[in-house]
């Protein structure tokens, strides 16, 4: 009788250790998932407004350039940005918007996963064209036929 | 199992690792200083004043006795010039070119240096004006009979403006675009009273004009007679100091312009050039 009862309590002690094992291995693993997957969003918002206000603070400056005796006395403007190619998110895209009679733009840095947004908004009295381009090193230069900023990537 | 999870809990402890360096470089990122833009507005200002002072020591200089003079010492400081910038620009990686690249516009420089009763005099090819400044001496001058007398007339072409005294309002020098209403006064008793015509000042207080919108086309003095003091201005002007109708004042050749610096600067992020115009004390357009 004795050894029955001790095969059944080692039995049941096994898979009672088991089952608590897998449900705290479990819980361990969906809470350290949970915490990843937030601080990557937490790290790459952050990523995205370094990258957003460096960028923003390029096309001001640009704008400073190109105002800073006139626009017709220009002859070059070149402006290289060194914007970092991969947020912890990975790849990303850069979307620029101005609106003339406002002087005021928006850059939009957008990763899809997870998905993050983040908006900047910058100044220029001189136009900037409206381009989407992918995250990365840009340049930025003056359009003197159609009077505005543009943004390439280099 | 246990094995996995382990693996599994590593692989997260090394992405959390990462995550942290991604932080703490994006931290270091937007701290970074630097910017290049500033570095170019800050030399394109500085060639600015230093051609602007060293037109303006040329024009000064009595030993230039012709325009073509003037130039060719301009073009010695501008070689000058850019060296000087070149080498402060280059210990902080950026490359600069500063040359005179452009023509240049004559001018006359009129003045009164002595206080006494202004000459009558006209400038019939005027095309701009800068740095015009009259100091009236109010206990000098005639207090007028509006209906009779003639005031001091400064035209300019496009603006004129009347500077009298009112017999019947002895206490002020005025300003006025038409005579008997005054735009501007100063108390005649306070001693020399400084007009500055470019700068839209008359005795220390805003007197507008409307620059820098004004249609130069000639630029005249009368009934210089019925003002008192010293004056000093520049015209761009093709007239030669000599002319009969500049007998009552001292006239010199001078630069009224540089046409046409060209600054370039080249840095890693950035390549600028432009040509920038130096007409010093002319008003901003």
């Amino acid at each position: 009788m004795n050894s029955d009862d001790r095969g059944v309590s080692i039995a049941v002690g096994y898979v009672l250790n088991l089952a608590i094992a897998t449900m705290l291995f479990s819980a361990l693993l969906i809470a350290g998932s949970g915490m990843v997957r937030s601080q990557t969003r937490a790290v790459t918002h952050d990523e995205l407004s370094v990258v957003g206000q460096q960028l923003a603070a390029e096309l001001s400056g640009a704008d400073r350039l190109v105002r800073a005796g006139g626009a017709e006395d220009l002859s070059e403007l070149g402006l290289r940005s060194d914007l970092q190619d991969r947020t912890a998110a990975g790849g990303y895209t850069i979307d620029i918007s101005h609106d003339s009679t406002e002087s005021v733009g928006t850059v939009e840095l957008r990763t899809s996963d997870p998905e993050v947004v983040v908006s900047v908004a910058f100044r220029s009295e001189t136009n900037v064209e409206g381009v989407t381009v992918s995250g990365g090193p840009v340049g930025i230069g003056y359009d003197e036929s159609d009077g505005e900023l543009v943004v390439e990537s280099v | 199992m246990i094995l996995v999870t382990g693996i599994v809990l590593a692989v997260m402890f090394v992405t959390l690792g990462v995550l942290l360096n991604a932080a703490i470089y994006a931290d270091n990122v937007a701290t970074r200083g630097g910017d290049p833009t500033g570095e170019a507005l800050e030399y394109q200002n500085g060639v600015v004043d230093s051609v602007t002072g060293l037109l303006v020591a040329e024009n000064a200089n009595e030993d230039h006795s012709t325009a073509s003079d003037i130039e060719t010492a301009v073009e010695s400081g501008i070689g000058e010039i850019d060296d000087a910038h070149a080498e402060m620009h280059l210990r902080r990686g950026a490359a600069t070119t500063t040359e005179h690249a452009g023509g240049s516009t004559r001018g006359l420089r009129l003045e009164e240096t002595a206080s006494g009763e202004f000459a009558d005099w006209t400038v019939d090819d005027g095309d701009n004006v800068r740095a015009f400044e009259i100091v009236f001496e109010p206990g000098s001058m005639p207090e007028l009979n509006l209906t009779e007398d003639e005031p001091f007339e400064i035209d300019l072409g496009g603006e004129r403006r009347y500077v009298y005294i009112d017999e019947n309002a002895s206490s002020d020098l005025v300003v006025a675009e038409s005579v008997g209403s005054p735009d501007c006064t100063a108390d005649a008793g306070d001693g020399p009273i400084r007009f500055n015509v470019t700068g839209e000042r008359f005795g220390g207080d805003s007197c507008a004009i409307d620059w820098p919108n004004v249609t130069v086309t000639e630029v005249s003095f009368t009934n210089g007679a019925n003002a008192y003091g010293t004056y000093d201005l520049v015209v761009q002007s093709g007239t030669d100091p000599g002319d009969s109708s500049l007998s009552g004042t001292d006239a010199s050749v001078v630069i009224y312009s540089l046409d046409g610096i060209r600054i370039r600067m080249d840095t890693p992020k950035l390549s600028y050039e432009r040509t920038v115009r130096i007409a010093p004390g002319e008003p901003d357009e």
